[in-house]
């Protein structure tokens, strides 16, 4: 039987994700899309307590996050006891596209860039 | 990713048996918690298969974890939970792991893996229960990602393998507060999650009826899709298109020609009440309008407004493909210059594929 352990780097995807990723463009089947007027400066500020901040269409939110290595997923719970699932495309150290797991967008990407 | 799928996932087919073994890949995962080791997986279930994977000719093969859960469990485990001789040993009960694949809406099919696990802590004399979950993780896919959606299923049972093992480490730092195992050991924290959380899965009906009231008689071609439910009321996704015309002999002497244009809001819904027996009732309001023609060709509108109900019951097949057959009764009072009061029934054949 093989057996293979992938590299360390997938666990590292955690500590990247530390800083606050705004929300820059939308991807749908390779053509992408700005933010409307109200998403502009929408943000996501993961921190290391595993608490976040976000400004989503201009509203203020906070909650709770963490990062599942084996699913790439982040799982972010808001204030008002909703979850969020978040599948992570890519990420680099300035670039974040997120997949999230919700009927009406699961088609989109939306890319963030830290600044 | 793609090439990390590739690289990570072995599936192992042995024709003879028709059972294909998944590979748990080995990921490490970070909980920056060291107190605990994993000792032992074992695995309680039943029957041992995680599911069935369904091959273009329509057979199915069972699928099962390669090497066996308790071996494939603790070795992922041991990735991020390395034995030493200061952490405490604790032993994993694997009360369900199963995996599923379904369409679930008119453009999607959804992949799921379902859990439940007992954390144990092991004591001089036998075990102690300290923790039990119950999760399922699931993941979305176009209708044309069949493929896809089957290969992933090892990585969404690592991710759920994940989640539980964080949660029970959540639950360890708070002392397992609250923690009361009730008699079925599930925790209350998990008693929104459903015992056998099934996919709802997609029926796509098409269907011919066949209508027959007191004033009027005709057919319907109607296209039904719905998630199945056991519990709740299914509102189905219903186009259809059918003609329907007054029958003869009850068009009162003064006209010459009756006809109404009528569309419908309400509810039509479907509830389970046996495996592939279906109740079907519905509220309907239509409003429009009844062109009447008298036998001088003076033409007059009416408007119309109305209620309809209607009470039936329709059997689907569960197979793939498969036959639908139904029977409906249904009222109406509405605003009507010739049927103020109408009532008859409907008889439905057609296909489930």
């Amino acid at each position: 039987m093989l057996q293979y352990t992938l590299p360390l780097a997938s666990i590292r995807i955690k500590q990247g994700l530390l800083k606050r990723w705004y929300l820059d463009k939308y991807k749908i089947a390779n053509k992408a899309y700005p933010p409307s007027r109200v998403e502009k400066d929408d943000y996501i500020l993961f921190k290391e307590d595993m608490t976040f901040i976000s400004r989503s269409e201009g509203k203020m939110e906070e909650g709770s996050w963490s990062f599942n290595t084996n699913g790439s997923y982040i799982e972010m719970l808001d204030g008002t006891g909703e979850k969020v699932k978040a599948y992570v495309i890519t990420i680099t150290a300035n670039l974040l596209i997120l997949r999230f797991d919700v009927e009406e967008i699961r088609d989109m990407q939306a890319i963030y860039q830290a600044h | 990713m793609k090439p990390a799928r590739l690289i990570t996932f072995l599936f192992v087919s042995g024709q003879a048996f028709s059972q294909t073994g998944i590979v748990l890949n080995t990921v490490p995962f970070d909980t920056n918690d060291s107190s605990v080791h994993i000792h032992e997986v074992i695995d309680v279930r039943a029957d041992k298969i995680l599911g069935y994977k369904e091959n273009k000719n329509r057979t199915k093969d069972t699928l099962i974890l390669y090497g066996g859960a308790s071996s494939a469990i603790k070795q992922f485990m041991n990735t991020s939970f390395s034995p030493a001789p200061w952490k405490k040993p604790i032993c994993i009960n694997v009360k369900v792991l199963e995996v599923d694949q379904a369409q679930t809406s008119i453009t999607e099919l959804t992949s799921r893996v379902y859990m439940e696990l007992t954390f144990l802590e092991k004591q001089e004399q036998g075990f102690k229960v300290l923790y039990n979950i119950r999760h399922h993780d699931d993941q979305a896919f176009p209708l044309s990602g069949r493929a896809e959606s089957f290969e992933t299923h090892e990585k969404r049972i690592r991710a759920g393998l994940e989640y539980c093992m964080r949660n029970f480490i959540h639950a360890k730092e708070n002392g397992f507060q609250p923690l009361p195992i009730d008699s079925l050991g599930g925790n209350k924290e998990n008693a929104s999650i459903p015992d056998n959380p099934k996919l709802r899965r997609w029926f796509n009906l098409l269907t011919i009826k066949k209508i027959r009231s007191r004033y009027n008689q005709g057919w319907t071609v109607s296209y039904i899709g719905f998630a199945d439910d056991n519990k709740d009321f299914i509102s189905p996704f219903v186009i259809s298109y059918g003609q329907s015309k007054v029958r003869s002999g009850t068009i009162p002497d003064k006209y010459s020609a009756i006809n109404t244009y009528a569309l419908s809001t309400g509810f039509n819904g479907l509830l389970k009440i046996a495996s592939g027996v279906y109740a079907n009732i519905g509220l309907e309001i239509p409003v429009g309008i009844e062109a009447l023609e008298d036998k001088q060709s003076r033409k007059t509108n009416n408007f119309l407004i109305g209620i309809n109900t209607r009470q039936g019951i329709r059997i689907i097949s569960l197979r793939d493909f498969g036959v639908v057959i139904g029977a409906t009764f249904f009222q109406q009072i509405q605003t009507s210059k010739i049927n103020k009061a109408n009532l008859g029934f409907e008889l439905e054949l057609g296909i489930n594929f």
